[in-house]
Protein backbone atom coordinates (compact mmCIF):
# COMPACT_ATOMS: atom_id res chain seq x y z
CA UNK A 1 0.00 0.00 0.00
CA UNK A 2 1.06 3.34 -1.12
CA UNK A 3 1.36 5.55 2.46
CA UNK A 4 2.53 8.74 0.61
CA UNK A 5 -0.27 11.55 0.68
CA UNK A 6 -2.73 11.94 -1.99
CA UNK A 7 -1.19 15.65 -2.66
CA UNK A 8 2.40 14.27 -3.48
CA UNK A 9 1.20 11.94 -6.56
CA UNK A 10 -0.89 14.40 -8.21
CA UNK A 11 1.22 16.00 -10.96
CA UNK A 12 0.60 19.31 -11.56
CA UNK A 13 2.90 20.97 -13.66
CA UNK A 14 1.30 24.31 -13.98
CA UNK A 15 2.16 25.11 -10.50
CA UNK A 16 1.71 28.95 -10.46
CA UNK A 17 0.94 30.62 -13.90
CA UNK A 18 2.16 33.92 -12.69
CA UNK A 19 5.41 32.90 -11.92
CA UNK A 20 5.77 29.70 -14.99
CA UNK A 21 4.51 31.76 -17.33
CA UNK A 22 6.34 35.25 -16.64
CA UNK A 23 9.62 33.12 -17.10
CA UNK A 24 8.49 31.52 -20.41
CA UNK A 25 6.77 34.72 -21.91
CA UNK A 26 10.68 36.16 -21.14
CA UNK A 27 12.17 33.73 -23.58
CA UNK A 28 9.47 33.91 -25.64
CA UNK A 29 10.15 37.47 -26.14
CA UNK A 30 13.86 36.70 -26.80
CA UNK A 31 12.38 34.64 -29.39
CA UNK A 32 10.02 36.46 -30.88
CA UNK A 33 12.46 39.84 -31.02
CA UNK A 34 15.28 37.39 -32.35
CA UNK A 35 12.91 36.18 -34.88
CA UNK A 36 12.06 39.72 -35.83
CA UNK A 37 15.63 40.51 -36.51
CA UNK A 38 16.41 37.08 -38.18
CA UNK A 39 13.34 38.33 -40.89
CA UNK A 40 14.51 41.42 -41.46
CA UNK A 41 18.46 40.78 -41.49
CA UNK A 42 17.26 37.96 -44.38
CA UNK A 43 15.02 39.69 -45.71
CA UNK A 44 17.97 42.79 -46.15
CA UNK A 45 21.05 40.41 -46.99
CA UNK A 46 18.78 38.44 -49.52
CA UNK A 47 17.82 41.45 -51.47
CA UNK A 48 21.17 42.99 -51.60
CA UNK A 49 22.61 39.88 -52.98
CA UNK A 50 19.86 39.62 -55.77
CA UNK A 51 20.06 43.48 -56.79
CA UNK A 52 23.81 42.89 -57.25
CA UNK A 53 23.03 39.93 -59.24
CA UNK A 54 20.63 41.66 -61.60
CA UNK A 55 23.08 44.62 -61.65
CA UNK A 56 26.22 42.77 -62.67
CA UNK A 57 23.53 40.06 -65.26
CA UNK A 58 26.08 37.07 -64.33
CA UNK A 59 23.81 34.26 -63.66
CA UNK A 60 23.50 30.96 -65.59
CA UNK A 61 20.20 30.01 -66.89
CA UNK A 62 19.71 26.79 -65.07
CA UNK A 63 20.35 28.73 -61.49
CA UNK A 64 17.97 29.19 -58.62
CA UNK A 65 17.86 32.10 -56.00
CA UNK A 66 19.17 29.76 -53.23
CA UNK A 67 22.07 29.54 -55.15
CA UNK A 68 22.67 33.23 -54.92
CA UNK A 69 21.52 33.83 -51.52
CA UNK A 70 21.88 30.67 -49.61
CA UNK A 71 25.61 31.74 -48.10
CA UNK A 72 23.70 35.22 -46.23
CA UNK A 73 21.10 32.59 -45.01
CA UNK A 74 23.54 30.69 -43.66
CA UNK A 75 25.43 33.65 -42.02
CA UNK A 76 22.47 34.82 -40.72
CA UNK A 77 20.98 31.66 -39.04
CA UNK A 78 24.60 31.04 -37.52
CA UNK A 79 24.59 34.47 -36.57
CA UNK A 80 21.14 34.55 -34.34
CA UNK A 81 21.56 31.11 -33.33
CA UNK A 82 24.27 32.28 -31.74
CA UNK A 83 22.37 35.51 -30.53
CA UNK A 84 19.86 33.42 -29.01
CA UNK A 85 21.85 30.71 -27.53
CA UNK A 86 23.98 33.58 -25.60
CA UNK A 87 20.80 36.28 -24.76
CA UNK A 88 18.70 32.97 -23.42
CA UNK A 89 21.67 31.88 -21.39
CA UNK A 90 22.29 35.11 -19.98
CA UNK A 91 18.39 35.06 -19.26
CA UNK A 92 18.36 32.18 -17.83
CA UNK A 93 21.86 32.57 -15.66
CA UNK A 94 19.88 36.03 -13.90
CA UNK A 95 17.14 33.71 -13.31
CA UNK A 96 18.62 31.48 -11.19
CA UNK A 97 20.50 33.64 -9.53
CA UNK A 98 17.91 35.42 -8.45
CA UNK A 99 15.41 32.28 -7.58
CA UNK A 100 19.19 30.61 -5.41
CA UNK A 101 18.98 34.10 -4.00
CA UNK A 102 15.73 33.79 -2.30
CA UNK A 103 15.68 30.22 -1.54
CA UNK A 104 19.41 30.64 0.16
CA UNK A 105 17.79 33.27 2.04
CA UNK A 106 14.88 30.69 3.28
CA UNK A 107 17.22 28.50 3.98
CA UNK A 108 19.29 30.94 6.03
CA UNK A 109 16.33 31.80 7.86
CA UNK A 110 14.84 28.56 8.69
CA UNK A 111 18.35 27.61 9.97
CA UNK A 112 17.82 30.81 12.16
CA UNK A 113 14.39 29.68 12.99
CA UNK A 114 15.74 26.05 14.24
CA UNK A 115 18.06 27.91 16.51
CA UNK A 116 15.67 29.73 18.02
CA UNK A 117 15.56 33.24 16.15
CA UNK A 118 11.71 33.42 14.94
CA UNK A 119 11.60 37.33 14.76
CA UNK A 120 14.14 38.39 12.22
CA UNK A 121 12.14 39.15 8.72
CA UNK A 122 12.64 36.84 6.00
CA UNK A 123 12.45 39.56 3.33
CA UNK A 124 13.50 36.59 0.38
CA UNK A 125 15.03 38.57 -2.56
CA UNK A 126 14.48 36.82 -5.80
CA UNK A 127 11.40 36.15 -7.75
CA UNK A 128 8.19 37.44 -5.94
CA UNK A 129 6.89 33.85 -5.49
CA UNK A 130 9.54 33.58 -3.06
CA UNK A 131 9.03 36.15 -1.14
CA UNK A 132 5.38 35.47 -0.68
CA UNK A 133 6.29 32.40 0.46
CA UNK A 134 8.72 34.34 2.69
CA UNK A 135 5.92 35.64 3.79
CA UNK A 136 4.50 33.14 5.13
CA UNK A 137 7.02 31.73 6.96
CA UNK A 138 7.35 34.94 9.09
CA UNK A 139 3.58 34.21 9.44
CA UNK A 140 4.59 30.84 11.35
CA UNK A 141 7.20 32.47 13.06
CA UNK A 142 5.21 34.98 14.25
CA UNK A 143 2.36 32.78 15.27
CA UNK A 144 4.85 30.46 17.14
CA UNK A 145 6.75 33.26 18.61
CA UNK A 146 3.42 34.72 20.00
CA UNK A 147 2.70 31.19 21.23
CA UNK A 148 6.24 30.96 22.97
CA UNK A 149 5.67 33.90 24.35
CA UNK A 150 2.36 32.94 25.95
CA UNK A 151 3.96 29.76 27.08
CA UNK A 152 6.50 31.65 29.04
CA UNK A 153 4.21 33.93 30.78
CA UNK A 154 2.53 31.20 32.09
CA UNK A 155 5.48 29.45 33.01
CA UNK A 156 7.01 32.95 34.73
CA UNK A 157 3.68 33.08 36.80
CA UNK A 158 3.44 29.49 37.68
CA UNK A 159 7.46 29.94 39.07
CA UNK A 160 6.89 32.74 41.08
CA UNK A 161 5.13 31.09 43.58
CA UNK A 162 2.42 34.26 43.78
CA UNK A 163 -0.62 32.00 42.67
CA UNK A 164 -3.81 30.72 44.53
CA UNK A 165 -4.75 27.37 44.25
CA UNK A 166 -6.97 27.60 41.65
CA UNK A 167 -4.86 30.06 39.90
CA UNK A 168 -2.06 28.08 39.37
CA UNK A 169 -4.47 24.55 38.56
CA UNK A 170 -5.67 26.80 35.80
CA UNK A 171 -2.13 28.36 34.88
CA UNK A 172 -0.61 25.17 34.87
CA UNK A 173 -3.63 23.50 32.26
CA UNK A 174 -2.94 26.33 29.65
CA UNK A 175 0.18 25.80 30.27
CA UNK A 176 0.07 22.03 29.17
CA UNK A 177 -2.83 23.04 26.40
CA UNK A 178 -0.01 25.90 24.30
CA UNK A 179 2.49 23.32 25.14
CA UNK A 180 0.32 21.07 22.72
CA UNK A 181 -0.27 23.58 20.25
CA UNK A 182 3.35 24.17 19.66
CA UNK A 183 3.97 22.33 16.84
CA UNK A 184 0.86 19.75 16.80
CA UNK B 1 25.51 24.12 9.57
CA UNK B 2 25.77 27.95 10.45
CA UNK B 3 23.28 29.72 7.69
CA UNK B 4 25.75 32.43 6.98
CA UNK B 5 29.15 29.45 6.57
CA UNK B 6 26.53 27.31 4.95
CA UNK B 7 25.52 29.49 2.15
CA UNK B 8 28.95 29.17 0.09
CA UNK B 9 27.99 25.00 0.50
CA UNK B 10 24.72 25.12 0.18
CA UNK B 11 23.51 23.80 -3.59
CA UNK B 12 19.78 24.87 -4.08
CA UNK B 13 19.68 23.15 -7.67
CA UNK B 14 21.31 20.18 -8.53
CA UNK B 15 23.97 19.86 -10.67
CA UNK B 16 23.31 19.70 -14.58
CA UNK B 17 19.37 21.35 -13.88
CA UNK B 18 19.99 24.45 -15.96
CA UNK B 19 22.78 22.91 -18.49
CA UNK B 20 19.78 20.70 -19.24
CA UNK B 21 17.46 23.25 -19.44
CA UNK B 22 19.80 25.09 -22.02
CA UNK B 23 20.22 22.33 -23.99
CA UNK B 24 17.05 21.30 -24.52
CA UNK B 25 16.49 25.01 -25.47
CA UNK B 26 19.43 24.87 -28.06
CA UNK B 27 18.36 21.99 -29.59
CA UNK B 28 14.77 24.00 -30.29
CA UNK B 29 16.42 26.72 -31.31
CA UNK B 30 18.40 24.99 -33.55
CA UNK B 31 15.85 22.57 -34.84
CA UNK B 32 13.92 25.77 -35.44
CA UNK B 33 16.46 27.45 -37.62
CA UNK B 34 17.12 24.39 -39.61
CA UNK B 35 13.66 24.54 -39.97
CA UNK B 36 13.60 27.61 -41.52
CA UNK B 37 16.76 26.89 -43.55
CA UNK B 38 14.93 24.39 -44.61
CA UNK B 39 11.57 26.31 -45.67
CA UNK B 40 13.88 28.91 -47.48
CA UNK B 41 15.70 26.21 -49.45
CA UNK B 42 12.10 25.06 -51.00
CA UNK B 43 10.83 28.74 -51.39
CA UNK B 44 14.02 30.10 -53.26
CA UNK B 45 14.97 26.25 -55.26
CA UNK B 46 12.45 27.02 -57.91
CA UNK B 47 14.70 27.38 -60.90
CA UNK B 48 14.55 30.81 -62.86
CA UNK B 49 12.32 29.66 -65.99
CA UNK B 50 13.07 30.78 -69.70
CA UNK B 51 15.99 32.53 -71.34
CA UNK B 52 17.98 35.16 -69.93
CA UNK B 53 15.43 37.93 -69.64
CA UNK B 54 12.67 35.84 -67.89
CA UNK B 55 15.44 34.95 -65.39
CA UNK B 56 16.85 38.47 -64.78
CA UNK B 57 12.56 39.58 -64.68
CA UNK B 58 12.59 36.94 -62.19
CA UNK B 59 15.04 37.82 -60.29
CA UNK B 60 14.41 41.70 -60.08
CA UNK B 61 10.77 40.61 -59.05
CA UNK B 62 12.31 38.55 -56.51
CA UNK B 63 14.08 41.43 -55.16
CA UNK B 64 10.70 43.89 -54.60
CA UNK B 65 9.83 43.78 -50.85
CA UNK B 66 6.06 42.91 -51.58
CA UNK B 67 7.35 39.17 -52.66
CA UNK B 68 10.74 38.89 -50.56
CA UNK B 69 9.47 39.41 -47.65
CA UNK B 70 6.62 36.85 -47.26
CA UNK B 71 9.03 34.64 -48.59
CA UNK B 72 11.18 35.51 -45.52
CA UNK B 73 8.78 35.91 -42.92
CA UNK B 74 6.03 33.54 -43.18
CA UNK B 75 8.80 30.86 -42.17
CA UNK B 76 10.46 33.01 -39.91
CA UNK B 77 6.92 33.38 -37.90
CA UNK B 78 6.32 30.12 -38.07
CA UNK B 79 10.02 29.34 -36.34
CA UNK B 80 9.21 31.96 -33.77
CA UNK B 81 5.36 30.49 -32.79
CA UNK B 82 6.56 27.00 -32.73
CA UNK B 83 10.17 27.99 -31.12
CA UNK B 84 7.55 29.70 -28.96
CA UNK B 85 5.18 26.96 -27.78
CA UNK B 86 8.16 24.48 -27.33
CA UNK B 87 9.89 27.05 -25.01
CA UNK B 88 6.63 27.79 -22.78
CA UNK B 89 6.03 24.05 -22.30
CA UNK B 90 9.99 23.72 -21.61
CA UNK B 91 9.91 26.71 -19.31
CA UNK B 92 7.02 25.76 -17.21
CA UNK B 93 8.50 22.31 -17.11
CA UNK B 94 12.17 23.35 -15.41
CA UNK B 95 10.47 26.29 -12.98
CA UNK B 96 8.00 23.51 -11.84
CA UNK B 97 10.59 21.47 -10.36
CA UNK B 98 11.72 24.99 -8.35
CA UNK B 99 7.64 26.17 -7.84
CA UNK B 100 6.30 22.49 -7.27
CA UNK B 101 8.23 22.21 -4.06
CA UNK B 102 7.22 25.34 -3.24
CA UNK B 103 3.79 24.95 -4.11
CA UNK B 104 4.22 21.88 -1.70
CA UNK B 105 5.82 23.31 1.42
CA UNK B 106 2.93 26.23 1.21
CA UNK B 107 0.10 23.73 1.55
CA UNK B 108 2.42 22.34 4.90
CA UNK B 109 2.62 25.98 6.35
CA UNK B 110 -1.11 26.30 5.39
CA UNK B 111 -1.70 23.12 7.86
CA UNK B 112 1.01 24.59 10.29
CA UNK B 113 -1.13 28.19 10.45
CA UNK B 114 -4.36 26.39 10.99
CA UNK B 115 -2.89 23.71 13.82
CA UNK B 116 -3.11 21.21 11.86
CA UNK B 117 -0.27 18.27 12.64
CA UNK B 118 2.28 19.17 10.39
CA UNK B 119 3.32 16.40 7.95
CA UNK B 120 7.28 16.10 7.27
CA UNK B 121 7.99 17.66 3.39
CA UNK B 122 8.56 14.99 0.30
CA UNK B 123 10.05 16.28 -2.57
CA UNK B 124 10.22 14.23 -5.63
CA UNK B 125 12.89 13.09 -7.88
CA UNK B 126 14.15 16.13 -10.05
CA UNK B 127 12.81 18.59 -7.41
CA UNK B 128 15.06 21.32 -6.57
CA UNK B 129 15.59 23.37 -4.01
CA UNK B 130 15.39 20.25 -2.19
CA UNK B 131 17.43 21.43 1.10
CA UNK B 132 14.40 23.37 1.65
CA UNK B 133 12.60 20.90 2.79
CA UNK B 134 15.60 19.50 4.90
CA UNK B 135 15.84 22.84 6.78
CA UNK B 136 11.86 22.94 7.25
CA UNK B 137 11.70 19.97 8.58
CA UNK B 138 14.63 20.36 10.98
CA UNK B 139 12.84 23.45 12.14
CA UNK B 140 9.91 21.51 13.21
CA UNK B 141 11.72 19.04 14.39
CA UNK B 142 13.29 21.10 16.66
CA UNK B 143 10.04 23.04 17.81
CA UNK B 144 8.88 19.20 18.65
CA UNK B 145 11.70 18.15 20.92
CA UNK B 146 11.26 21.30 22.65
CA UNK B 147 7.67 20.21 23.17
CA UNK B 148 8.03 17.05 23.83
CA UNK B 149 10.93 17.88 26.85
CA UNK B 150 9.06 20.31 28.47
CA UNK B 151 6.05 18.38 28.22
CA UNK B 152 7.98 15.22 29.56
CA UNK B 153 8.68 17.71 32.35
CA UNK B 154 5.24 18.94 33.18
CA UNK B 155 4.34 15.05 33.17
CA UNK B 156 7.61 14.20 35.78
CA UNK B 157 5.93 17.11 38.09
CA UNK B 158 2.75 16.12 38.18
CA UNK B 159 3.80 12.98 38.95
CA UNK B 160 3.46 12.79 42.27
CA UNK B 161 0.33 15.22 42.94
CA UNK B 162 -1.69 12.35 44.34
CA UNK B 163 1.04 11.29 47.09
CA UNK B 164 2.42 14.38 48.09
CA UNK B 165 0.17 17.71 46.55
CA UNK B 166 2.50 20.38 48.54
CA UNK B 167 5.55 19.11 47.14
CA UNK B 168 4.12 18.49 43.86
CA UNK B 169 2.93 21.94 43.35
CA UNK B 170 6.80 22.79 44.14
CA UNK B 171 7.86 20.79 41.74
CA UNK B 172 5.66 22.13 39.07
CA UNK B 173 6.62 25.33 39.82
CA UNK B 174 10.44 24.43 39.53
CA UNK B 175 8.96 22.67 36.12
CA UNK B 176 7.68 25.82 34.98
CA UNK B 177 10.73 27.45 35.49
CA UNK B 178 12.66 24.84 33.54
CA UNK B 179 10.15 25.12 30.54
CA UNK B 180 11.09 29.00 30.76
CA UNK B 181 14.68 29.01 30.66
CA UNK B 182 14.11 25.85 27.49
CA UNK B 183 12.64 27.90 25.48
CA UNK B 184 14.34 31.06 26.48
CA UNK B 185 16.30 30.55 23.02
CA UNK B 186 13.41 31.69 21.17
CA UNK B 187 13.50 35.36 20.54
Amino acid sequence: MNTMPQYNMRRIILINPRFQLRVAMLFCAIILLGGALLAFQIFRDAQLVLREATSQGHFANDLTPFQLVYKVIVRDLLVMAGGLLVATSILFAVLLRRIHAGILRLVEILLKSAEGDLSTPTAAPGPAEVGVFGDRLDGIRGKTLVLVNEIRADAAALESGKLADAEFRSRWDALKEKLGRLAP
Amino acid sequence: MSAEAGNAKVRITEGGYGTRFLVKLALTVGLGLSLVFGALYLLFSRPLEGGYGSAYAALQNLTQPWLLLPIVGLPVLVYALVVCIVTVVLCVYAIHKVAGPLYRMDRVVDNFISGEPIRAVFFRDGDQAAILADVFNAFVARLRDDRKACQELMVRAESGLDRDPERAVAEMAKAAGEIARHISKYR
